[in-house]
């Protein structure tokens, strides 16, 4: 046999299959952790909460069944099944027990658990903190005064994503890690303990949860190690066993130490992200800038020959699929609002670096070229581009966008001003890195709670309209406006105060809750690697970390924009229609005659004959431009209570949808319940003029304002996305003090498909081939089907 | 000082055109053509004046337009609204379209000043400066409206607007002679290079077309895309190809960008009120456009298909 002749292993593919593997695979419930949190807490009654709560995750991190799946380079495991996820009583179990019979008969997002398992969690889980008082969301019920409580039933606003299984949204100290090492954090921990006098209570309990965390993380590192050791010895594959040594000892390395190469680095990342998603079972545990952390184990190992591009790509490839495996589940409730099953483990690459010099690097490339390769559905990917970004980057960037890859690009020349203006120094702006969807925080210095809540601006709106009457419920709840309603004026004043009124009201219940969190569910782990926890002796929740928010989202702004409009000018302008009459309409969702006409003839000119937020026309756009800025500046002036403010953003998630459900008529021809619009977008289909015009009219915002982040989605068809063109588009967008973020539906099949079915919600779908273009909708079924069969090649 | 505003006709204008000319681009749609050729796309841009459209998908059936037009032209019985015998738009009030709420009837064609005209174009200025983009005027054919359009484009020029003019070639020498300085680059249409079956398919000969295109190369006017539509049986074939080639040869022609038929325009007959004549012709297969292409490009251009 002739060694030569051997080919070198196919990365890819294999790589590919993994990911078939994980895709395929039937989600699962795995009740390990609840388990080991029960066991410990029943232990540990009475102890501190702080104290039990570490205690619980020690329990669990020894105890806990560890795996390393079949030909898996990376390890960690957050279940014990495959694809499995934990669950989080300790948080709340009422919506374990609303759901827990049909987890596995749901419609969608189906979960399966053995009978075994469902007998244990309605034998012991559910009953056990039913009546412990402890778990957060009974301590918050029982902390809600009355008036807040009222308030927050009205589903104005939502503070719920705090209480789904945790906080989550932020992003873990990777870099603090890899400069301490576990053993470094404990000994910090250790050092800092000694400086607190006894009287430190609150203190000393923080640094003891620190170093029992630490601890317990070093010991299950280890145990991976002896795992992989024990595996390596039964394994009779040559090459496999000599993987598994190798895994032992990147384990063994990093349980104590700092990392010494490429792959102990990435390997120390993928543990800090599982255990802080076992710390805390919220979603986007984000990753940050990996780019920037790898790179100099990259350059190293490069440099003495250790590495190759190719297995540096099969690595992070390894990762991505890592982190798809690491999910978590949605209540039933909440299929509709929630982020979904994935996690939004963000992470970036490319942008500035602390001194403002471009940072993108070969490694930058390697990472975007993984993704484009393999389209995991984690992480969720983004790129960080400036005036500096090279060129060759934001084509490769176009490129694989094009290929169908979904990733968002960041503007940094406007989020390091924001991020400034907001209270960073320069440095640590130019750090940042987006959490979850969009929000930028610094990746180590800050706790962000980004995605904190969530104002429904359209039912401030419909408030304002009928002077504090629900139109949908009948309830009168909104706060009153002693004034007619005469002008224009008096309307957005009007508005306003019911919008400060909800955001009163919001950041009353936020601070409740977070009080509640605090108290019950710390972070220990995360804040060992967030600066200045250990130093000051504070967990995040408790206002540890430099950086402080709560992320604040704006629900409905082209909703709000364009019925503002429409009241503007029909109303006040034009006098086509009383202001009574407009209400009137409206809470009769469109039905009835007014003068002369019937509701559904009046919807049509307001859809038709006012412009509408989204096409670059002033008229309205300057309307859009005001609700932002008075939402933005009341938001900002809102503290929270671990000593950060309320931080303003614009994204939607999916609550457009949610809140929609329960939101009246409005005046820009929305009908009840149907949906409001997303994010910074345009109403879905009312944007007329193509891209140019949208992210013209989304450019007037003043994006220095909305410093959480703020998401727009463009749809494109592929025919439209013309490489060489594709960084003019960025560019142009993103300069001259441009938008912060932008990311590109590109309409494939499935799309013109789903839009032939459902033409209302695709109506500004534009196809352009070759010097002609069409609203997809408007064609005839013989050439749609042409388009459709075109978009194969 | 020039102060003269001309009004131009116009059909439509897009924003973003990606595919007609460098860089990113607004197209303006001219309204006029003096040919008819049987595959056209945009029968709306034909006639001079003012058209109507019907737009079934958009009807609330509200009845309005029945009582509002004032010579019995709107109809409730067939898939179409508009009797088009008794229709006489433009020359009435307008009344079905201003009675409209749902748009379901629209008028196509509005006059509209250079400078409203401008203010759209310059909205994405920045967009042309950083891709190299600019306007690019198309129709119907631009040179129906010859004032209109000199006028435009010297405007387009002290904006320092890139332009690109498509064009079927069919107008009077002195319309060219005139616009030219002001002009960066012209798509130039070859429908058939045979006369008799030019005037078949689209109602004139090529005679006047043939001649301005020679014109302009004597002119020393070199920034020229021949441009072709190719439509199956009628000019999917090697046989025309080899002789445009050695027509683009003569005149020292470089690029030619071919325009696969395809059939996105019947539902615009269909709500003009028109018949199509084409409905049922097959598409040319891209096998065979690959070959048209390869050819070309053996003979030194530069070919691509779809426009760029």
């Amino acid at each position: 046999m002739v060694l030569e002749q051997i080919p070198q292993p196919n990365y890819k593919k294999c790589t590919q299959l993994m990911k078939k593997k994980v895709i395929n695979h039937p989600h699962e419930i795995c009740i390990e952790r609840a388990k080991f949190f029960t066991e410990s807490y029943k232990k540990t009654k009475g102890e501190n909460p702080i104290i039990r709560f570490a205690k619980a995750m020690e329990d669990l991190l020894t105890n806990m069944t560890i795996v390393i799946w079949d030909n898996e380079f990376i390890v960690g495991n957050r279940s014990t099944k495959y694809m499995g996820t934990p669950l989080y009583p300790e948080v709340r179990i009422d919506t374990i027990e609303q759901d827990c019979d049909s987890y596995d008969s749901r419609e969608v997002q189906k979960l399966f658990l053995s009978n075994e398992e469902r007998d244990y969690i309605k034998k012991e889980l559910i009953p056990y903190w039913k009546n412990e008082d402890q778990t957060v969301q009974a301590r918050f019920q029982s902390y809600l005064k009355p008036d807040i409580k009222n308030m927050m039933e009205k589903l104005v606003f939502l503070v719920d994503v705090e209480l789904v299984n945790g906080v989550g949204h932020f992003l873990i100290g990777h870099e603090n890690v890899f400069k301490y090492g576990i053993k470094g954090l404990i000994q910090k921990a250790e050092k800092r303990l000694k400086n607190f006098s006894l009287e430190d209570t609150e203190k000393r309990v923080f640094l003891q949860s620190v170093i029992i965390l630490c601890t317990a993380v070093k010991n299950f590192i280890q145990r991976f190690s002896l795992l992989a050791e024990g595996e390596a010895k039964n394994e009779p594959n040559i090459d496999r066993k000599k993987e598994l040594i190798e895994i032992s000892e990147i384990c063994r390395n990093i349980s104590e130490n700092l990392p010494t190469s490429f792959k102990e680095a990435i390997q120390l990342i993928y543990f800090n992200q599982l255990i802080c998603g076992l710390e805390d079972g919220g979603f986007a545990v984000s990753i940050g800038r990996l780019d920037q952390y790898l790179y100099p184990y990259y350059l190293k190992d490069k440099s003495e020959g250790k590495i190759s591009d190719e297995e540096v790509q099969f690595l992070i490839e390894c990762f991505y699929i890592k982190l798809t495996m690491l999910w978590n589940y949605v209540i039933s409730k909440g299929i509709i609002a929630a982020e979904g099953p994935p996690l939004s483990e963000n992470l970036t690459i490319g942008g500035l670096d602390r001194k403002g010099n471009d940072a993108t690097t070969e490694l930058s490339h390697i990472m975007l070229d993984a993704y484009t390769h393999l389209k995991t559905v984690q992480p969720t990917f983004s790129v960080r581009i400036h005036e500096k970004t090279p060129e060759d980057f934001i084509v490769k960037v176009g490129e694989s966008i094009k290929s169908g890859s979904s990733i968002a690009l960041f503007n940094d020349d406007i989020m390091v001003k924001s991020l400034e203006d907001l209270g960073f120094t320069l440095e640590d702006a130019r750090e940042y890195a987006p959490i979850g969807c969009v929000e930028p925080q610094h990746p180590y210095k800050s706790y962000g709670s980004t995605n904190a809540n969530q104002l429904n601006l359209v039912k401030c709106l419909e408030l304002a309209l009928t002077n504090g009457i629900d139109m949908f419920t009948r309830v009168d709840y909104g706060v009153k406006y002693d004034k007619e309603i005469a002008s224009y004026e008096d309307l957005w004043e009007a508005y306003i105060n019911q919008m400060k009124y909800f955001i009163k009201y919001m950041v009353l219940t936020m601070d409740t809750l977070d009080t509640a969190i605090a108290e019950l569910t710390p972070q220990p782990f995360l804040s060992a690697t967030t600066d200045n926890c250990i130093e000051n002796g504070l967990d995040v929740t408790k206002g540890g970390a430099i950086y402080n928010f709560t992320g604040a989202q704006l629900l409905g702004l082209a909703t709000v924009a364009d019925s503002l409009a429409v009241i503007k000018q029909m109303v006040f302008e034009e006098k086509l229609l009383p202001f009574e009459d407009l209400v009137q309409m409206l809470m009769k969702n469109f039905r009835g005659s007014y003068q002369g006409k019937k509701g559904s003839e009046w919807r049509q000119i307001f859809i038709n004959n006012v412009p509408k937020y989204g096409n670059d026309d002033d008229y309205v756009d300057s309307i859009a431009v005001d609700v932002v800025k008075a939402y933005c500046t009341e938001i900002l002036k809102h503290k929270n209570n671990r000593g950060g403010q309320f931080n303003p953003g614009i994204l939607s998630t999916t609550f457009h949808l949610a809140f929609g459900v329960f939101t009246a008529a409005s005046a820009n021809g929305r009908k009840s319940r149907d949906t409001l619009s997303n994010g910074l977008g345009p109403t879905n289909g009312m944007d007329k003029n193509g891209p140019t015009a949208v992210l013209n009219s989304v450019k007037k915002l003043d994006h220095l304002l909305i410093s959480n982040g703020s998401s727009l989605i463009l749809a494109f068809h592929p025919n439209s996305l013309i490489i060489d063109k594709f960084p003019a588009l960025i560019r142009t967008f993103f300069n001259y003090n441009g938008g912060f973020q932008v990311q590109f539906n590109i309409v494939g099949k499935e799309i013109l498909l789903e839009a032939q079915k459902n033409p209302d919600e695709y109506r500004d779908l534009v196809v352009r081939v070759a010097g002609y273009s069409v609203l997809f909708t408007e064609l005839s079924k013989v050439a749609q089907e042409d388009i459709i069969n075109r978009t194969e090649c | 000082m020039n102060e003269k505003n001309l009004e131009g006709l116009i059909f439509d204008i897009q924003r973003y055109a990606v595919h007609d000319g460098p860089g990113i681009r607004t197209l303006i749609f001219l309204k006029g053509c003096p040919l008819r050729c049987k595959w056209c796309q945009n029968p709306e841009s034909w006639k001079k004046t003012e058209d109507i459209i019907f737009l079934e998908e958009k009807c609330i059936g509200c009845k309005k337009c029945l009582t509002a037009c004032e010579h019995d032209a709107i109809q409730f019985k067939k898939a179409s609204r508009i009797n088009r015998e008794k229709c006489v738009v433009p020359n009435c009030s307008l009344s079905c379209v201003k009675n409209c709420v749902a748009q379901a009837i629209q008028l196509i064609g509005k006059k509209m000043p250079i400078n409203e005209i401008l203010n759209i174009v310059k909205k994405d200025a920045l967009y042309y400066e950083n891709s190299g983009g600019g306007i690019t005027i198309s129709g119907g054919e631009p040179f129906y409206q010859p004032e209109f359009l000199a006028d435009f484009l010297k405007k387009c020029k002290d904006e320092k607007i890139h332009a690109v003019i498509e064009t079927c070639g069919h107008a009077k020498w002195d319309y060219f002679e005139k616009i030219l300085p002001n002009v960066d680059l012209l798509y130039y249409d070859i429908k058939l290079l045979n006369s008799d079956e030019h005037e078949k398919y689209t109602g004139v000969t090529n005679d006047v077309i043939l001649s301005n295109l020679k014109k302009l190369v004597k002119n020393k006017f070199k920034n020229i895309v021949i441009r072709v539509p190719i439509v199956s049986n009628i000019n999917d074939n090697m046989n025309f190809f080899s002789k445009l080639a050695e027509l683009m040869k003569k005149l020292a022609l470089l690029e030619i960008h071919i325009l696969p038929y395809h059939r996105l325009a019947e539902k615009k007959y269909e709500r003009l009120g028109m018949n199509y004549e084409l409905k049922n012709i097959p598409l040319t297969e891209k096998k065979k456009i690959q070959e048209f292409k390869l050819f070309l490009e053996s003979k030194g251009l530069i070919v691509k298909i779809g426009g760029g």
